[in-house]
């Protein structure tokens, strides 16, 4: 069975703000791991999840149907999904998807966080 | 192609509307914007089902599937496939009822996105709006497992 080519480590910048870090891959593999690291971000009194997509490799149409997936249970939970990090390539995806329309995106960490809290 | 950006070829290009295909007039879906899949209404489902073949690879599967698709979907000649086939980008109608914007293609997977005022938006059980093989397998032996789960309100 092909396994996930995906990490994603949770930093917590706030009471109100994490990161996750995804490096490597996004596609159907990446589900557990990806829903494993929102349930670490959201711990607590979190508002705000940021997605850094800096060491993103590679995104194919199931990865992006997680991040929606994603967005609607961060919509559920009242939270703001936020990205930074996207290539141009992946900026366009988000575009073609209209998921830039439900997904704050951004050009670094420092402005993320900023529209977050 | 940077090897970052593999997958570029199998995307569609950002498209503000959509064009009817092959110079066919179809007021539902000239003109028509492609939307999010947040923009319906209605509870979204996915729906996964998993079937185990022996003696086909993923790719295989997914060429047939593509190639016999508006037999395979039950839409027959109703799905009017472009002339260029179903490649990224390519508009597919549904009778004159409403089409679909290839979104993704790949030897393995695709993925249709629709415009604004498909009927399916809706979440009609029989209803392809987003139809993607990605098939997780080395080659497996015979079992069937649908699921379904709601993943909106």
């Amino acid at each position: 069975m092909p396994q996930a080519q995906v990490t994603m480590e949770v930093r917590k910048v706030s009471d109100n703000v994490s990161i996750i870090d995804v490096k490597g891959e996004l596609t159907a593999f990446a589900e557990g791991v990806l829903m494993d690291a929102y349930g670490q971000a959201s711990d607590g009194r979190v508002n705000a999840i940021v997605l850094n997509f800096e060491r993103l490799e590679y995104m194919n149409s199931s990865g992006i149907g997680l991040l929606v997936t994603l967005l609607i249970r961060v919509n559920r939970e009242k939270q703001r999904l936020l990205t930074y990090g996207l290539s141009e390539h992946y900026r366009n995806i988000f575009q073609i998807t209209r998921l830039d329309d439900a997904i704050g995106i951004y050009d670094s960490e420092e402005a993320a966080v900023r529209a977050a809290t | 192609m940077t090897e970052r950006h593999r997958d570029a070829a199998h995307w569609a290009r950002y498209v503000e509307t959509l064009k009817a295909p092959d110079g066919i007039v179809n007021r539902n879906v000239e003109g028509r914007r492609p939307v999010s899949p947040l923009q319906g209404f209605g509870k979204m489902w996915q729906k996964t089902y998993r079937v185990r073949l022996e003696d086909a690879s993923p790719s295989e599967v997914v060429a047939t599937w593509r190639e016999r698709f508006p037999e395979i979907s039950g839409f027959e000649e109703g799905f009017r496939v472009p002339s260029g086939g179903l490649a990224p980008g390519a508009v597919a109608l549904l009778g004159g009822l409403s089409g679909v914007m290839v979104l993704y293609s790949d030897e393995t997977s695709f993925t249709y996105m629709t415009p604004e005022g498909h009927p399916f938006r809706v979440g009609s059980p029989s209803a392809p709006t987003a139809t993607r093989t990605a098939p997780p397998w080395p080659r497996p032996k015979c079992s069937y497992a649908p699921t379904t789960r709601s993943t909106s309100s």
